[in-house]
């Protein structure tokens, strides 16, 4: 009689109830995985937006490993051009967040004539550019040049450099007077901390790599005081004002400062050529120069040096 | 009998004189345009313009701050608030951005740049935005090439559980394509508090 009765309320029960479990695993499926119903109406949604989220984007931006030259010349006449003392070729990889800087000591001996700096000043920064583009083997795209003005106003107007000297700096001839730690450099003391040969035994070779070392500090100025994207044009406004420029309007330049400013400093490898004896004081391209340009070309980033 | 025609002369003339001065005030002369709302929606106004020479000094000129700020209108208007009232996505917002950008205003950033996903609104919706700034960078031969427009935008809208509030920081950087400023560029962070933001004590499953 009690077997009866529950057989009797399992058939009148169990198949709702049986049911009703099948509802709830679906809905809790749809629920879950947010699955549509039929129609491509949902029937259930948990509407939760996320707390917080960014955007940024650059039209134009390149995608391919772009090389440029910069060059700091030693020129006094505010509107003048001198001799190309300062030469540094700027890889940046977009793909990679990475970037590299060929420093050329301005005595360097290219394709067996005199000095490497004198073509700026006789030929100008288009023939310049193209003995650099022909020396180390890469196609750059634009260069800009800076004279002794020019640069301290640059610097003077983006409100002055931090940088950390690696060691004493005292030299009459160029007005350093740093001890290491870090400084804030204004033009004049920019300008001194670029030019200094005589601070260091290894004289323009480490002269050549501070110029190198400066640049990258700029970079991380720049990020450090995150100006956002007006301020990027009064920056490019400021270098407009104070540099010559060949091959590059300010719609390429805004777009490849874009990309340099989401670089990390930290990925940026700042290397001078190797050089050996030449004739006089000029020096000629040393052992392994070959090599270095062979991972500079290949794709901007020195992979073994 | 005199007297009376007099006074109200005179206190018709103090009127007239009192409306021209409200109504000069309202329209801000010849650059009406860019110290009215720009935003049907939203109190949208420009706070000023910067100006970065690279070459001699200029001036971005009134007619295309006003073009730029007529397109951050319609950018907040159809891509900001539409979408939240009417509970669908932004549309007709494509045509503000130059060529290069549209791919990436379709991918991952459209969420951000835009407002989609909000939950339906059960309340009072309150947008609001900070006066605008624009930065304008002319080269060598003082023609501007690029303008960035800055602003903050925030909105606090009634939803199920409370209300949700959104704030958005914007710089939407400009560049003259085919005689019209367009936006070649975007730099916008978002940040959700409240009633159904993700964290928040309140959830909601909604039938």
């Amino acid at each position: 009689m009690t077997a009866r009765r529950h057989t009797v309320l399992l058939t009148l029960v169990g198949p709702p109830l049986c049911g009703v479990l099948l509802a709830c695993m679906v809905m809790a499926a749809w629920v879950g995985v947010g699955l549509p119903l039929a129609k491509g109406e949902t029937w259930f949604t948990i509407q939760q937006v996320p707390p917080v989220a960014g955007a940024s984007f650059t039209s134009g931006q390149p995608d391919q490993v772009q090389f440029f030259l910069v060059v700091g010349n030693d020129s006094r006449d505010p509107n003048g051009v001198g001799l190309g003392d300062a030469i540094h070729v700027i890889a940046v990889n977009p793909g990679a967040k990475a970037a590299s800087i060929i420093d050329i000591p301005r005595d360097t001996s290219v394709g067996g004539g005199g000095k490497v700096n004198s073509i700026l000043a006789n030929g100008g920064l288009g023939q310049f550019t193209q003995t650099i583009s022909n020396f180390v083997g890469v196609p750059i795209k634009f260069s800009i040049t800076t004279n002794f003005a020019g640069f301290t106003d640059m610097v003077d107007e983006f409100g002055g450099i931090d940088v950390n000297v690696q060691e004493p700096m005292h030299d009459q001839d160029s007005g350093t007077d740093f001890d290491p730690g870090l400084q804030k450099l204004n033009g004049p003391g920019a300008l001194a901390f670029s030019r200094d040969r005589h601070s260091f035994s290894a004289g323009d070779i480490s002269r050549t790599a501070n110029q190198g070392y400066l640049i990258i500090s700029a970079l991380q100025n720049v990020q450090q005081r995150a100006v956002g994207a007006g301020g990027v044009l009064n920056l490019l406004g400021n270098l407009g004002r104070h540099v010559q420029m060949e091959n590059v309007s300010f719609q390429e330049l805004y777009r490849l400062s874009r990309l340099v400013l989401t670089i990390d400093p930290a990925n940026i490898k700042n290397v001078v050529i190797p050089t050996g004896g030449g004739s006089g004081t000029n020096l000629s391209p040393g052992a392994g120069i070959d090599g270095l340009f062979a991972d500079f070309r290949d794709d901007g980033v020195l992979q073994s040096h | 009998m005199q007297l009376v025609v007099i006074a109200v002369a005179a206190g018709l003339l103090v009127m007239a004189v009192v409306i021209f001065f409200l109504a000069r005030s309202d329209d801000g002369g010849s650059s009406g345009p860019i110290k009215k709302s720009v935003s049907g929606n939203v109190q949208l106004t420009l706070a000023g313009v910067q100006n970065a020479n690279a070459g001699a000094p200029a001036t971005f000129g009134d007619d295309a701050a006003s073009q730029i700020m007529t397109a951050v209108g319609q950018y907040v208007d159809r891509g900001l608030v539409v979408p939240v009232k009417t509970g669908k996505p932004a549309t007709d917002v494509s045509g503000l951005f130059d060529a290069g950008t549209q791919a990436a205003i379709q991918g991952p950033d459209k969420d951000v740049l835009f407002e989609s996903g909000t939950p339906a609104l059960t309340g009072d919706f309150k947008p609001a935005a900070e006066p605008v700034i624009i930065t304008a960078l002319s080269d060598g031969n003082g023609q501007f090439v690029l303008a960035t427009a800055t602003f903050a935008y925030r909105a606090d809208a009634g939803v199920e559980g409370g209300t949700l509030n959104t704030a958005r920081t914007i710089a939407l950087t400009f560049t003259p394509e085919n005689g019209e400023w367009k936006i070649t560029g975007y730099d916008v962070s978002l940040t959700r508090q409240g009633a159904q933001a993700e964290g928040s004590t309140t959830s909601t499953v909604k039938k």
